[in-house]
């Protein structure tokens, strides 16, 4: 005989610690109503505070594992010709920081997705997470987003667009010559700013 | 005397809905699995989210540039102190420099832990640790299997290349010491 459903909240199985995030889908649940640009910005601080406390918590429960191949995260380090020689613990470590890296920029585009009253995270949400984030901005110039982008954004109506987090010290002028190279629009950017 | 526990694989699995991206192997390379990376990502997002394929690719992307990033940062500090491995504490400087600050507490836990682990591991002859069934103590052959599919000589070299090298360094890690040993450095794959 089959259990029956009881709830309609889905267990993954393969993240069997899915109490640990339960704390963030709160988090997200209480805020998504809200839309105002303000409240935006600090619902995003507010999840990156939930989630690092949630990555320090689970560190009590440490079990020595991460999700990431070791052997990809060696051989990744290894093709920079820079890279000599790399201690036992550097794989280990990166294997670790990365699922950080992924969790947060992850975090950082959904509430992007959100703004847009979307569901499905794009390649666009992401860069949009690095560009209005000071600390991932290094990755425009690196990354191939895309004219995809580009072209999402121009469509996208003005009172959506979301700013520079102004909580994070940014060089505005820095800002603006990054949008003028990257979308060829000087009208357009000076609209994005003045809003 | 081969110590491969560490040398966990992102092999196939079942479940694997997405399976590894149109790259060419050699492209696979240079980014984490696509499955793992999705999986990761999946953790950080309620029930109802969704992630696009474009998505997914673009954060194996980002991870290897990250990773490119902060090892740079920490290749240039040994390089000014004449040293030639780069370690765990360098990384963590590299990481506080470039604003990363709030990975380095929980990564300092996590250091911590893996070095007792190790200790525990080197010291009692490989025991099992308990917990979580993890990819981190998979076998190596299986770990080849997966990743390199079947057949092909250079493939298999490769692989016996790799297990080589990390027998290197965590022989050097153990010694103390950085000399000796023919292990290749650079890139592995030319």
């Amino acid at each position: 005989m089959r259990r029956p459903k009881s709830s309609h909240v889905r267990m993954e199985p393969v993240a069997p610690r899915s109490h640990n995030t339960m704390p963030m889908l709160d988090q997200f649940r209480s805020n998504h109503p809200e839309t105002s640009k303000i409240e935006g910005v600090s619902s995003l601080d507010t999840a990156l505070k939930v989630f690092w406390n949630n990555q320090r918590e689970q560190l009590g429960n440490f079990a020595g594992q991460t999700h990431l191949p070791l052997s990809r995260v060696r051989k990744i380090l290894k093709s920079d010709p820079e890279v000599k020689k790399i201690s036992c613990d550097v794989p280990a470590l990166f294997s670790k920081a990365c699922e950080y890296f992924i969790l947060e920029v992850t975090l950082r585009a959904w509430m992007h997705t959100q703004s847009c009253t979307r569901e499905t995270i794009r390649r666009c949400d992401i860069f949009q997470a690095v560009k209005n984030s000071g600390t991932y901005d290094f990755l425009i110039d690196r990354v191939p987003f895309g004219p995809h982008c580009v072209t999402h954004q121009g469509v996208q109506p003005p009172a959506e667009m979301i700013l520079p987090d102004m909580n994070v010290p940014i060089d505005m002028d820095q800002i603006e010559e990054e949008n003028m190279m990257e979308e060829r629009s000087v009208g357009f950017d000076l609209n994005c700013d003045l809003q | 005397m081969g110590d491969s526990d560490r040398d966990s694989g992102g092999g196939q699995n079942g479940n694997n809905q997405n399976g590894q991206s149109s790259l060419s192997p050699r492209e696979q390379d240079r980014f984490l699995p696509i499955a793992n990376v999705s999986r990761i990502m999946k953790k950080a997002l309620p029930a109802n989210a969704k992630i696009s394929k474009d998505a997914k690719e673009t954060m194996q992307e980002c991870v290897s540039e990250f990773i490119s990033f902060v090892t740079g940062e920490a290749s240039d500090k040994c390089q000014k102190e004449k040293r030639k491995t780069i370690n765990g504490d360098d990384l963590l400087w590299a990481m506080t420099t470039l604003g990363f600050e709030d990975y380095v507490e929980p990564l300092k836990v996590y250091l911590q832990r893996f070095r007792e682990i190790e200790g525990e591991r080197t010291g009692l002859g490989r025991p099992q640790t308990g917990g979580e069934v993890g990819e981190h103590q998979r076998d190596a052959v299986g770990d080849g299997g997966g990743f390199y599919g079947g057949g092909g000589g250079m493939q298999y070299h490769q692989h016996h290349q790799f297990l080589h090298q990390q027998n290197h360094m965590y022989g050097a890690t153990g010694g103390g010491s950085d000399s000796g040993g023919g292990a290749a450095s650079g890139r592995t794959r030319t």
